[in-house]
């Protein structure tokens, strides 16, 4: 019996979403998840932000 | 010296620990392609339909799931996830197999410690890495179908109510020609496999598509799947006018005596019908062949002048017209039968046109009262022979229909009668000039004997008006035009047909004259109705 498309799409749709969290959550244990990568985005301005504090 | 000994081990564990996760990661990648593309769990119609039955068993009378794919929300969503919560089990099953002949046929090597202590950590965090993947699967499947549901019972509920409306206002209710079965949703059939879908409308089987079993996609609402699949009967599966349960469906059934004019008049008022549509630039269609075949029959009579055969007692004459073309477009169902049913029109179920009618015309033959006989010069004279007079008495007719509908629970609020005084031409040709109008035709045929006829059909019906037609073809809008009635009918339910002059100027006499009873024709003549909404035929 042949599969209906809309079948092969709610599938595709949840196996790719599922890839994607877990390649999030390896990438956080490796040390390259989502936030830490933010953070190491934002240090330069944060380390401004914070040089215009103490000399100010 | 310390550093140098600590990547000596921390190497090495890490190592072992991303091989371990990679293994998890493959135990749950191989199961997860069996469950979704290799080996699915696939859940077919049948099996939902079944489960479906069980949880919701049909009643008497009711049609059980339709057999089409369900949504994926709906059920498959759940197969694939226990699917895939089976293949991590055996996978896993299948990785700790070593373990259990290590502990089962070499206890012995227990002496290697702790490698069988590494090795079993290995597996178990390959097993935990698996599983958490799953949990995840399980989770995304399970979060996105519960969204999917939010989003489509909701959406599903307003097109059905969109829907329900549309068909209200137009009033589509379909009605079937085999067996007089009227049904507000008609079934749909699959053009590939042939099966009837007995309920299309959004839900768990689709909201915009369906899908049928056999693959084959059809539309989830009736204004779609009417045009673009073939409706049919939901009781006898007899296959329905395209369009049929989309748009606008009246049905009038013709009553009367035998040899009354029911099937001229029939034929006449259909001609007519021809010719005003005609003039309003409104095609006139016969969706069906029956129907096309005794419309060209019926019109060649009228149009030449030949005389109407006798119609059979074995069948009815069901004729549909299709006015207008495509989606605004409407249908129209003519009904007659051979007067011989009339007579004991409770009994027979090929009445049963007579029980859903939106407008009833009931045809009188002027020939058959008796004081217009009389005044002839008897049932011989030559005039009374030549107009093949019915035989019965208009009263018991009228009765005999009456009752029945009465006795089906017909409400009087829905209906309306137009009682047609047929073959005016012949009884001018004799002498005899009847009133054009409602109003003071009821009073002629109320000082003419019919008293009782006209006082119920005023009390039984919620509108009532009178008209006279000719027994040939006659001009729209000339003096006893056949296709006034019809229209009457026709105009009351909504069609748009072009106005008539002498019916818009009739209007407000007879209106007040037949529904309201203020234009009392005289003081033998009682009050015309009593009280709305009861039932057609029933006495007061």
């Amino acid at each position: 019996m042949k599969t209906p498309p809309l079948v092969v799409s709610y599938r595709s749709v949840t196996a790719v979403l599922t890839a994607l969290i877990l390649l999030s959550i390896g990438l956080g244990f490796a040390g390259y998840g989502p936030l830490v990568v933010l953070h190491r985005a934002a240090e330069p301005v944060s380390h401004g932000l914070h040089l215009d504090r103490i000399s100010g | 010296m310390t550093g140098t000994q600590d990547y000596y081990y921390t190497y090495p564990v890490a190592g072992a620990l991303g091989c371990a996760i990679a293994v998890g990661l493959a135990v749950f990648a191989v199961a997860l392609v069996r469950a979704l593309v290799s080996d699915p769990d696939l859940v077919p119609p049948a099996a939902d339909q079944a489960e479906q039955k069980t949880a919701h068993p049909v009643g008497p009378g009711e049609f059980g799931p339709d057999l089409a794919w369900p949504l994926y929300p709906f059920r498959q969503s759940r197969a694939d996830v226990a699917r895939a919560r089976r293949n991590v089990a055996a996978n896993n099953s299948a990785i700790w197999r070593p373990v259990r002949w290590f502990n089962r046929e070499a206890k012995g090597l227990w002496v290697l410690f702790p490698i069988p202590v590494v090795m079993f950590s290995f597996l178990a965090l390959a097993s935990l890495t698996s599983w958490c993947c799953y949990l995840v699967y399980a989770v995304v499947t399970t979060v996105s179908a519960g969204a999917s549901r939010v989003a489509l019972v909701p959406a599903a509920a307003l097109l059905r109510s969109a829907e329900r409306v549309r068909r209200s206002r137009l009033r589509t209710d379909a009605a079937c020609m085999r067996c007089f079965h009227v049904t507000s949703w008609p079934a749909y059939q699959c053009p590939s496999c042939l099966r009837p879908h007995h309920d299309v409308q959004p839900g768990r089987l689709g909201v915009l598509f369906r899908r049928c079993a056999c693959g084959t996609r059809l539309p989830m609402r009736a204004s779609l799947a009417a045009w673009r699949v073939t409706p049919v009967c939901q009781r006898c599966g007899a296959p329905l006018a395209v369009g049929a349960g989309a748009v606008r469906d009246i049905r009038v059934p013709v009553f009367g005596d035998i040899s009354a004019g029911k099937t001229r008049f029939l034929y006449a008022s259909l001609n007519s019908l021809t010719a005003t549509a005609a003039q309003a630039g409104l095609a006139v269609t016969f969706p069906d062949k029956d129907s096309q075949e005794q419309a060209d029959f019926g019109l060649g009579v009228i149009r030449s002048g030949r005389e109407t055969a006798k119609t059979s007692t074995n069948g009815e004459v069901s004729l549909t017209v299709r006015l207008g073309v495509g989606r605004p477009s409407e249908l129209v169902h003519l009904f007659d039968a051979a007067g011989e049913h009339f007579r004991s029109a409770r009994r027979p179920d090929a009445l049963r046109f007579l029980d859903d009618g939106q407008g009833l015309v009931y045809i009188l033959d002027p020939f058959s009262i008796a004081v217009v006989t009389e005044r002839l010069g008897g049932s011989s004279a030559p005039e009374v022979v030549r107009a093949h007079a019915a035989a019965g008495d208009p009263q018991l007719t009228y009765d005999e229909v009456a009752n029945r509908l009465r006795d089906g629970g017909v409400p009087a609020s829905r209906g309306r009668l137009a009682v047609v005084v047929s073959k005016h031409d012949l009884l001018r040709q004799a002498g005899l000039e009847l009133p054009a109008d409602s109003g003071p035709l009821a009073q002629w045929l109320w000082d003419n004997g019919l008293h009782n006829l006209v006082m119920s059909a005023r009390r039984d019906f919620a509108e009532v008006r009178f008209f006279t037609v000719a027994s040939q073809a006659v001009p729209p809008g000339g003096p006893d035009d056949p296709g006034r009635p019809l229209r009457w009918l026709l105009t009351a339910h909504g069609v748009k047909l072009p106005p008539d002059p002498d019916l818009s100027a009739g209007a407000d006499t007879a209106d007040t004259a037949d529904t309201a009873g203020s234009a009392d024709p005289g003081p033998r003549q009682r009050p015309a109705r009593t009280a709305p909404g009861r039932h057609a035929g029933a006495r007061s």
